[in-house]
C-alpha cells in the first residue's frame, strides 16, 4: 500500500497544499481535477520528478523519496514524444538493456503484437498519439512494475482506443494485483475503471472516497420531476443543490428523509457540485 | 553505463557512419593537396567525427519527455555522464588516430613533415575535449539551443583568429610547455569539466 500524506509543492503561481491520499494494490485511484489543478505535480512529485517542498510518501509503511526507492514504477503520460526520430525496436532495446533483471520480452511482444495489433516497427514520430500511448504501455508493462502511474494516458485517443486501453489497464490491476494511479480529466474513463477517486482543485484535494460512496451520496433529478415533490422538499433541493443544464445534482445530506428522490448522479455531476459547493 | 553507451551508439549510429565516410573522404583530400588541407584534418576532422554524433544525441534528447523518461532509470545520473564522455573520448581518440595517421604515416612519404608534434597534438586533443564536454554541460544545464550557440561562437573566434593569421601580422603565440606539464593541467581541466557535467545534469 502506498500513502502519500500532506505533500506540499510550491512554484511561482501554483501551490499543491496537504496533499494525501492512499494508493491500494489491485484498485485504480483516479485522479481526477482540471488542467492546471495540479495531477501531473502529484504524479512527478511520486516518482521523484519534482522535488517535493514537504510531506511523506510511504510504501508499505516505510517512508521514501520517491516510490522509485522500494517499487519498479511504471510511468507513462500523455503524447509521449521520447527519442522520436528513433524505431520503436530500438527504444525497447534501450530499455530492455536498462531493466534487464525485471524485463519481459514474452510479455513485451505480448502486448505489442496480440494486444495492440503492432506488426510493424515504425519511428516513434510517426506513430499516432494513440499508437505512441499504447507502445509506452507496452514498455513500462514489459518492465513488471509494481505500481502504474498513468497522467493523462487517455487525453488525445479516440473512444474506440480509449475503452481498449482501459480495459487493458483495468484488467492488469486485477490479475497483478497492482496499484494504478491514473490521472484525468474526462470523467468518464474513471467512471469506468476507477475504485477510488481523488479530486484535487487548484492545489487542493477537495475529496478522497470510492466511487461507490460518492456517487451513493449525491442524486441528480430532472427539473420537471421537482414539481411531484413537497414544498419543503423542493426548497431543499433547489435551495442547496446545484442545477446543471435540465437537472439538480443535490447532497443526499440536505434531506432528512430516508428516500431520496432521483438517481445517483454521474461522477461529473458530484465533482462540478464539490467545486461549486468549495 | 555500458548500457547508456550502447544506447549513444545506436541512436546515433547512421551520423558515426557519416564520421567514418568524412574522415575517409577528408584523408583523400589531404593526400591529394599533398598535405597542405590542415583545415581537414586539424580542425574539421575531429570536429565532425566527434560533434556531430554528439549534437545529434544531444538534440534527439532535447525534451522535456526524453530528460524525464531518462531519469526515471533506476542506473544512476553518473553513470548517463560518464558514458556520454567515453562516447565522447572514443571519437575523439578515433578522429585523432586518423589524423595522425595521414599527416604523420600517411603524408610522410611526400616528405613533408618528419616527426610528430606531440606537444600540438595533445593541446588539440584537450582542446577539443573541453569543447565537447562544455558544449555538453551546457546541454544538460540549459538545452541544446545553448549548446548550438557555443558552438557557433567557437566556430566565429577560430574563424577570426584564422582571418587575422592570414591577412595580419597577428600571430596566436604559446608559451612553451613539456608534455607532461601540459597533460597534467589538460587533466586536470578535462577532470574538471566532468564534475561540472554530472551536477549540471543533477541540477537541471
Amino acid at each position: 500500500m502506498i500513502e502519500v500524506r500532506n505533500l506540499n509543492k510550491s512554484y511561482k503561481r501554483f501551490k499543491l497544499e496537504n496533499a494525501s491520499f492512499v494508493l491500494r494494490p489491485g484498485k485504480v485511484t483516479g485522479l481526477i481535477g482540471a488542467n492546471g489543478a495540479g495531477k501531473s505535480t502529484i504524479l512527478r512529485s511520486l516518482i521523484g520528478l519534482v522535488k517535493k517542498d514537504s510531506g511523506e510518501i510511504l510504501v508499505d509503511g516505510n517512508k521514501v523519496n520517491d516510490l522509485g526507492e522500494k517499487l519498479k514504477v511504471g510511468y507513462v503520460c500523455q503524447d509521449l514524444k521520447i527519442y522520436a526520430g528513433q524505431k520503436m525496436s530500438d527504444v525497447a532495446g534501450f530499455v530492455k538493456d536498462i531493466y534487464k533483471d525485471s524485463w519481459d520480452n514474452g510479455l513485451y511482444e505480448h502486448y505489442l503484437k496480440d494486444v495492440f495489433g503492432f506488426d510493424y516497427d515504425l519511428k516513434i514520430k510517426e506513430l499516432s498519439t494513440g499508437m505512441r500511448v499504447k507502445f509506452f504501455i507496452a514498455l513500462e508493462l514489459a518492465k513488471k512494475p509494481e505500481c502504474l502511474l498513468l497522467d493523462e494516458v487517455t487525453s488525445g485517443l479516440d473512444p474506440m482506443v480509449r475503452d481498449d486501453v482501459l480495459d487493458i489497464l483495468l484488467q492488469i490491476t486485477r490479475d497483478d494485483n497492482i496499484p494504478v494511479f491514473m490521472s484525468s480529466h474526462i470523467t468518464e474513463d474513471l467512471e469506468k475503471i476507477a475504485d477510488y477517486i481523488v479530486y484535487i482543485d487548484s492545489g487542493h484535494i477537495l475529496l478522497e472516497d470510492t466511487v461507490e460512496n460518492i456517487r451513493k451520496n449525491y442524486y441528480k433529478i430532472e427539473c420537471e420531476e421537482l414539481l411531484d415533490l413537497d414544498e419543503e422538499t423542493r426548497a431543499a433541493i433547489t435551495g442547496k443543490g446545484f442545477k446543471q443544464h435540465q437537472y439538480y445534482v443535490y447532497n443526499a445530506g440536505i434531506l432528512d428523509r430516508q428516500d431520496k428522490p432521483g438517481t445517483a448522479a454521474m461522477l461529473s455531476d458530484v465533482l462540478r457540485c464539490l467545486r461549486k459547493e468549495k | 553505463m555500458i548500457s547508456y553507451l550502447k544506447k549513444d551508439i545506436r541512436f546515433s549510429k547512421i551520423w558515426l557512419g557519416i564520421a567514418v565516410l568524412y574522415s575517409l573522404i577528408c584523408g583523400y583530400i589531404f593526400i591529394k593537396d599533398s598535405g597542405d588541407s590542415f583545415f581537414f584534418v586539424d580542425f574539421l576532422l575531429p570536429l565532425f567525427v566527434t560533434y556531430l554524433p554528439l549534437s545529434r544525441l544531444m538534440n534527439m534528447e532535447d525534451s522535456r519527455d526524453t530528460r524525464d523518461f531518462l531519469r526515471r532509470m533506476p542506473q544512476g545520473r553518473n553513470g548517463r555522464v560518464i558514458a556520454r564522455v567515453i562516447f565522447i573520448f572514443s571519437l575523439l581518440i578515433f578522429s585523432f588516430a586518423v589524423k595522425i595517421f595521414y599527416k604523420y604515416l600517411l603524408v610522410k612519404g611526400y616528405s613533408l613533415m618528419s616527426g610528430m608534434n606531440l606537444e600540438a597534438e595533445l593541446a588539440y586533443f584537450i582542446a577539443f575535449f573541453a569543447f565537447n564536454l562544455i558544449s555538453l554541460i551546457l546541454f544538460y544545464r540549459f538545452s541544446f539551443h545553448a549548446a548550438q550557440n557555443f558552438t557557433l561562437a567557437s566556430y566565429a573566434v577560430v574563424f577570426a583568429l584564422g582571418l587575422l593569421n592570414k591577412h595580419t601580422d597577428f600571430t596566436l603565440s604559446f608559451p612553451s610547455v613539456n608534455v607532461e606539464v601540459l597533460a597534467g593541467c589538460g587533466l586536470l581541466l578535462i577532470a574538471a569539466l566532468i564534475f561540472a557535467a554530472i551536477r549540471m545534469e543533477k541540477i537541471s
